[in-house]
């Protein structure tokens, strides 16, 4: 049951374009009504979310962040300390999204807040299928705060 | 050689117990006397005035000798005669006197007391008799009497004591000097060992004063240090030499030891001209009655080699790491992305596909994964011993309880009975590596089974000595004798991939993580279909 009257509002930050796609035919593959951003690295989603010039003119404030960890120029984790660590935006959920197993990574993402941290999978039946658990969770199963765009 | 002998009466009265000191009962050896005379009623005389008598509480044994030669004899197979009271004229005129020479140069005895009874004075002038022979004592048969004979007796038998005595002592005395020069030769020896070791070993030794703040430093520590064989320092001299970041920490550790009045062990580095080096001090320290530390004693040990070879350890692991970070990312994503685009094609070309078509797709995606799988296998591999896990003390039962949880499915999917029997000690174990190889053995079992046979599995532990010995037994498909030794090497497969699914990494990890806890792992089997049996060693206390 979702919340809010419009579509879940969703930002993807990742380098690679071929799992930005990938996320989008899980999401849509999976019938879940969502509308998504991308940012290719933490500086271009911080211009995001604070709608600062020259990336996002316009942006919107998203429900979610799916967030990978190794990217060119500011990092996954450089990224979620930031925002952690600013009052305005640290409400919005982020999800890490990666194919890191380090124990490390793992540990350090939930130190700095994540919500949740999910392996990329080498098959797309499996990636499917996590995805399909992660939107049933976070589109129908909990209560997002209500932002205004 | 008659003299005048006087009423033999007499000597009852003199000689009867005076105190109780002479009354009381004899102990020790008696004295040995020698009575050297050719007239018995003479001897007969002596034996009546010493009969019953005490000296020093101890009783007199009186030998007979009627001639010099039978008293020779005597001296010679008793060398412990005190006393040996001697007639001057018997076989000849000089008879006693050559005895006496004989005794003392032929049989060099110079303890036994000597004294001389003569009837004729005129053969034996006093003066030169007694030097000449070493004479301790002179009588004339003619003034003898019970006292004379006893005074002049217990004299010569004190002396004959104090002269053993002095003997002894000298003899305790020359013992003593010869035990400490070979102490001193021995601990001269030892020095020069222990300056010989402490070159060898790269330690050195000092000794700090800390009343009057000096420093002596050994050679060794001298060279260490590059300083003068024979430098001298103190606490400030010393700290000069220390590199100025690890002069506080040297201080702190140094303060800490003077608090505790015990013991001093600090690594850090010190300035030998424009080189640095690492050294380790370890120190004890010595307190005066007040608990005050007075002295320490110390060795340096130059570490220099051993830190070189650490840091160059550490920047290999790091490069390591880092390798298996790329492997873990930048070689898993390019893969994903072959893998799950594939996929995706064929999803929607899924209506134009022919059976063929399908086919040599999923070849690809199915090597694409199975390389995915191999990747992260072979990351985790590569991790073990270098995530520090650290060992934990652990009830060796609850590792393989939860082996058996995690593995639940397999095992009811198999339908395999499972025996956990023996003894399970606590074990000093990384959890999770133990955790890992007990899941792998198990799950082995389980996996590689005879179609139509009920997987019996046996999990056994024992305690031998120190150390754990764990098996896991089962029935299945057993190994070809010759392929036991491929077992354990990485990517190693005895099974067709289509039989079995696996990595190939399995008990590769397994090895690892066992001999990284300083045990050993092997399997048996006695052939095809035979069943194997994989056992492990590990020391009860952790390596």
């Amino acid at each position: 049951m979702n919340q809010t009257p419009r579509a879940l509002r969703i930002l993807m930050i990742e380098d690679e374009a071929g799992d930005a796609r990938l996320m989008q035919v899980a999401i849509r593959r999976n019938g879940f009504v969502a509308e998504t951003h991308e940012a290719h690295d933490g500086h271009e989603a911080l211009c995001f979310l604070r709608k600062q010039e020259p990336y996002w003119r316009g942006a919107v404030r998203p429900d979610l962040i799916l967030l990978d960890l190794k990217m060119p120029g500011q990092g996954g984790l450089e990224f979620l300390a930031t925002i952690k660590a600013d009052t305005e935006l640290r409400a919005i959920p982020v999800v890490v999204v990666t194919s890191s197993l380090l124990d490390a990574d793992v540990r350090a993402a939930y130190q700095l807040g994540a919500a949740g941290y999910l392996l990329k999978p080498a098959d797309l039946r499996e990636f499917i299928a996590k995805v399909r658990t992660l939107g049933e969770y976070w589109f129908n199963l909990v209560r997002l705060p209500h932002n205004a765009g | 050689m008659s003299g005048r002998i006087e009423d033999p009466e007499l000597f009852q009265d003199l000689f009867a117990p005076e105190s109780a000191e002479e009354a009381a009962a004899p102990s020790g050896n008696p004295w040995k006397v020698l009575l050297v005379d050719d007239e018995d009623d003479v001897r007969a005389v002596f034996h009546l005035a010493l009969q019953d008598v005490l000296i020093e509480g101890r009783q007199l044994l009186l030998l007979d000798a009627r001639s010099a030669g039978e008293a020779k004899a005597a001296l010679a197979t008793s060398p412990d005669i005190a006393l040996m009271l001697l007639d001057v004229v018997m076989e000849s005129d000089q008879a006693g006197l050559e005895l006496v020479h004989q005794v003392r140069n032929g049989l060099a005895n110079r303890s036994v007391q000597i004294v001389l009874i003569t009837g004729q004075p005129g053969y034996a002038p006093h003066r030169k008799v007694v030097s000449d022979y070493e004479i301790d004592g002179y009588q004339l048969k003619s003034e003898l009497n019970a006292e004379r004979i006893f005074v002049s007796v217990s004299s010569a038998l004190r002396t004959y004591r104090l002269l053993r005595e002095q003997e002894s002592l000298r003899r305790d005395l020359e013992q003593k000097v010869q035990e400490l020069d070979q102490t001193l030769q021995a601990l001269r020896e030892s020095e020069a060992n222990f300056i010989r070791a402490q070159s060898v070993a790269h330690v050195g030794s000092w000794t700090y004063d800390l009343v009057t703040d000096e420093i002596l430093l050994s050679a060794e520590t001298c060279r260490i240090f590059g300083l003068r064989e024979g430098s001298v320092g103190n606490y400030k001299t010393y700290l000069e030499r220390v590199f100025p970041e690890d002069r506080s920490g040297l201080q702190q550790a140094w303060q800490a030891a003077l608090d505790r009045g015990t013991s001093f062990e600090h690594e850090h580095r010190i300035m030998v001209g424009a080189a640095i080096r690492h050294i380790r001090q370890r120190a004890d320290l010595t307190c005066n009655a007040a608990g005050k530390p007075v002295r320490s004693l110390g060795t340096t040990q130059d570490i220099t080699e051993r830190k070189q070879a650490e840091d160059e350890l550490r920047r290999s692991n790091g490069e390591l790491e880092q390798f298996s970070y790329a492997i873990s990312h930048d070689l898993r994503q390019p893969l994903r992305m072959i893998s799950c685009y594939l996929q995706l094609l064929g999803m929607s070309l899924a209506e134009q596909l022919d059976a063929e078509q399908s086919e040599y797709l999923n070849f690809a995606i199915d090597g694409a994964k199975r390389l995915d799988r191999m990747l992260v296998a072979l990351l985790e591999y590569s991790r073990v011993g270098r995530m520090g896990e650290p060992l934990t003390w652990l009830e060796s039962r609850a590792i393989v309880d939860e082996a058996l949880l995690f593995l639940q499915p397999a095992i009811a999917e198999a339908e395999a009975n499972i025996s956990v029997c023996g003894k399970w000690p606590r074990v000093y174990v990384r959890p999770d590596g133990m955790l890992r190889v007990l899941q792998n053995l198990i799950g082995n079992a389980t996996k590689f089974r005879v179609a139509g046979r009920t997987p019996q599995i046996t999990v056994a532990s024992t305690v031998a000595g120190a150390d754990w010995c764990l098996s896991v037994a089962d029935n299945g498909i057993g190994i070809p004798a010759g392929q036991l030794s491929r077992l354990f090497q990485v990517f190693q497969r005895l099974q067709s991939r289509v039989a079995f699914e696996g990595t190939g990494v399995g008990l590769a990890l397994c090895r690892k993580i066992v001999e990284h806890h300083g045990g050993r792992i092997w399997a048996e089997s006695a052939g095809e279909g035979q069943g194997s049996r994989f056992s492990l060693t590990l020391p009860l206390e952790g390596s």
